[in-house]
C-alpha cells in the first residue's frame, strides 16, 4: 500500500515536471536563435501579465512556503507582522520606483544592475564594486533555494535525496535556462503559481476540516499586555521598512524588471500584487494547526510539510511536491540569469555578444554547483542567508536613487557608500551586535546614504551627468 | 475637467495616496495595533488588519492609477 502511494506521488510529480519542460519548449517558439538581449531580458517585450508572474515569484517562493509557516510556528505574531508587512509595502515602493529604474535601463540599454551604474557614471571602478558585491550577496540566495528544495522534497518522501536530488534540480534549472533564457522562468511561473495556490488552499481546507479557526487561536499563545515587546516592535518596524525598500534592489528583481515593455506595464503589474498575497492567511492557519496539534518538528521549516504529509492523500502530496520544486527552480533559474551576465558582461570585458552568452552559461553551471555544495554543508542557516542577502543588495538603493534624481554625485562617493553599508550591515549581523534593536541593514543603509550625500557635497562630480528624471 | 487637470498636477497627492497611506496603515500603526486584544477568525486583530491591507493597498494603487497615471505617456515615469 505504501509502495502504491509512493508510486502515485512520484508519477504526479514527474508528470508536472515534464509538463513544465513542455511549457519551456513552447515558450521558445519564434525565439530559438535568441540574441543576448532576448535571452536575458526578452528584448524588453513582456507585458503586464508575464511581468506580474515573474515578479511575484518572490512572494510564493520556496523560502516563503517554508519560512512563513515555520516562522509563525517558532515565533508567532511578531514574525507574521514583519513578513506580511514587508512584502506588502514593497509593492507601492515598486509602483513608484520601478518605472524610473526601467527608464534608466532603457536609456543605457542595460541587461544588468551594474550596467545602470556604468551607463550613468562611466566609472569602471564603480561598475566592478557593484558587480562584485552583487555576486557576493547572490551566492546565499542560490544556496537557500537548494536547501529549501532539499527540505521540501525529502520531507514529502521523494525517493531521491541529498546530493543526487540537488544535482538533478541544478540540471533541470540549467535545462530551463539553456532552452529559453528568461522566458523559461516567466512561463513556468504561471504553472508554479497555480500549483502553489492549489496546494495551500487544499491544505488549509484540510486543516479547517479537522479544526475550527477559533480552536486554532490557542496556537498564538497567551496574550497579556502587548503582543510584541518594545524590542520586537522596533525590530519588526525597522526590518519591515528596510526590506520593503530593498526588495526590488536585488539583481534578480532588477533583471525581471528589465524585461518590461513599458513603465505602465510595470504599474499595472504592481497594482494587483497585494491581492495575490491572499494565501498568507491560509498558510498562517496551517502553521497554527501544526502548533496546536503539538507535532514535534525537527525544524520549524517543516511545519508546512508535516501538515501536507498528515492531511493529504498521496497524489496531492505529489502535486504539492511538484509545485514546491517548481517554485525553487523558477527562482533558481532567475538567479542564474542574473549572475551569468554579471560575470560575462560586467566583470570580464571585451567579449562579443555570443561570447557573453556562452560565458554566462559557463558561469551559471559553476554557480549552480557551488550552490549545491554550500547547501549540502549549511542547510540549517536559511534565515541567516536570507537576511544577509537583503542586507547586501539593499545597499544599492542610494546609488540607484542617485542615477534617477541626483546631480554631481561622484562615483567614488557611491562606491564608498555601498562598501560602508555592506561592512556595517553585515558586520553587525554576523557579529550579532544589536543597536537599539534596529535592523542591521537599515543602519548600514543610513550610513551608506550619509556617505553618498556628504561625498556629493565635499567632492562633487563636475562632469555634466544628467539624472534620469531630467533626461 | 479642470478639477481633474488640477489633480493630475499634484504629485504630493499621488505619493500620499499610493505610498503614504499604505506605509502609515501597515507600518506606522504597529505600536497601536499590538495593544489591541481582539480576535477574528482565530487571528489577532493586528494580523487581520495587515491582511485587510492586501485589499486596501490595491485600492490605493488603483486610485493612483485612475487619478494620476492612466493617461501618462508610457515613456514618462514618475
Amino acid at each position: 500500500m505504501r509502495n502504491q502511494a509512493e508510486f502515485m506521488e512520484l508519477a504526479v510529480f514527474g508528470a508536472v515536471i515534464a509538463f513544465s519542460l513542455g511549457i519551456v519548449l513552447l515558450s521558445r517558439r519564434g525565439h530559438a536563435a535568441a540574441g543576448l538581449k532576448d535571452y536575458f531580458v526578452a528584448s524588453r517585450r513582456f507585458g503586464g501579465i508575464l511581468l506580474f508572474f515573474l515578479s511575484v515569484g518572490e512572494i510564493y517562493s520556496i523560502g516563503g512556503l517554508l519560512a512563513f509557516p515555520g516562522g509563525i510556528y517558532a515565533h508567532g505574531v511578531p514574525f507574521a507582522v514583519w513578513f506580511v508587512g514587508y512584502l506588502l509595502l514593497s509593492v507601492p515602493v515598486g509602483y513608484f520606483l520601478n518605472p524610473w529604474i526601467w527608464r534608466a535601463a532603457k536609456r543605457f540599454d542595460a541587461l544588468t544592475l551594474p550596467d545602470l551604474f556604468a551607463g550613468q557614471f562611466g566609472s569602471r571602478g564603480l561598475e566592478l564594486i557593484v558587480t562584485l558585491t552583487a555576486i557576493l550577496f547572490l551566492i546565499p540566495w542560490g544556496t537557500m533555494q537548494f536547501a529549501g528544495l532539499g527540505v521540501v522534497l525529502e520531507g514529502l518522501g521523494l525517493p531521491v535525496t541529498g546530493w543526487p536530488l540537488m544535482l538533478m534540480a541544478a540540471g533541470l534549472a540549467f535545462t530551463y535556462i539553456a532552452l529559453a533564457g528568461v522566458r523559461a522562468p516567466a512561463y513556468v511561473s504561471i504553472l508554479k503559481d497555480v500549483l502553489m495556490i492549489a496546494a495551500i488552499v487544499i491544505t488549509a481546507i484540510a486543516v479547517l476540516h479537522v479544526a475550527s479557526p477559533q480552536s486554532l487561536a490557542a496556537g498564538w499563545g497567551e496574550k497579556q499586555g502587548a503582543l510584541l515587546t518594545p524590542p520586537q516592535t522596533r525590530y519588526a518596524m525597522s526590518t519591515l521598512l528596510f526590506q520593503a525598500l530593498g526588495l526590488y534592489m536585488s539583481p534578480l528583481s532588477m533583471s525581471y524588471l528589465f524585461t518590461a515593455r513599458s513603465g505602465n506595464s510595470i504599474r499595472r503589474a504592481q497594482i494587483s500584487m497585494p491581492l495575490y498575497m491572499f494565501m498568507f492567511p491560509f498558510l498562517a492557519l496551517i502553521a497554527l494547526w501544526v502548533r496546536v496539534d503539538g507535532a514535534g518538528l525537527a525544524s520549524p521549516n517543516q511545519a508546512f510539510i508535516v501538515a501536507v504529509n498528515t492531511l493529504l492523500p498521496a497524489p496531492l502530496v505529489g502535486l504539492v511536491a511538484a509545485g514546491a520544486a517548481l517554485s525553487g527552480l523558477v527562482v533558481l533559474a532567475g538567479i542564474c540569469l542574473a549572475i551569468g551576465p554579471l560575470v560575462s558582461r560586467n566583470l570580464l570585458t571585451g567579449l562579443n555578444e555570443q561570447q557573453q552568452k556562452r560565458g554566462a552559461q559557463v558561469v551559471i553551471v559553476a554557480y549552480l554547483l557551488l550552490s549545491v555544495v554550500c547547501a549540502a554543508t549549511s542547510s540549517s542557516i536559511m534565515v541567516s542567508m536570507n537576511n544577509l542577502t537583503y542586507i547586501g543588495t539593499t545597499q544599492f538603493l542610494p546609488g540607484v536613487l542617485a542615477i534617477i534624481a541626483l546631480r554631481q554625485v561622484s562615483p567614488l562617493a557611491i562606491a564608498v557608500g555601498i562598501l560602508a553599508g555592506d561592512f556595517i550591515g553585515a558586520g553587525l549581523f554576523l557579529g550579532n551586535i544589536s543597536v537599539f534593536d534596529i535592523n542591521d541593514g537599515l543602519i548600514g543603509l543610513i550610513v551608506n546614504a550619509c556617505v553618498l550625500l556628504v561625498g556629493a557635497r565635499i567632492m562633487p562630480d563636475r562632469r555634466v551627468v544628467v539624472p534620469v528624471c531630467h533626461a | 475637467m479642470a478639477g481633474s487637470a488640477n489633480l493630475m498636477s499634484r504629485p504630493a497627492a499621488r505619493y500620499f495616496v499610493g505610498l503614504g497611506l499604505p506605509f502609515a496603515g501597515v507600518c506606522g500603526l504597529i505600536p497601536v495595533l499590538e495593544q489591541v486584544h481582539l480576535d477574528f477568525a482565530g487571528m489577532p486583530f493586528i494580523l487581520n488588519w495587515m491582511f485587510a491591507w492586501y485589499i486596501l493597498t490595491t485600492l490605493c494603487l488603483s486610485a493612483c492609477w485612475c487619478l494620476f497615471d492612466r493617461n501618462r505617456k508610457d515613456e514618462e515615469p514618475g
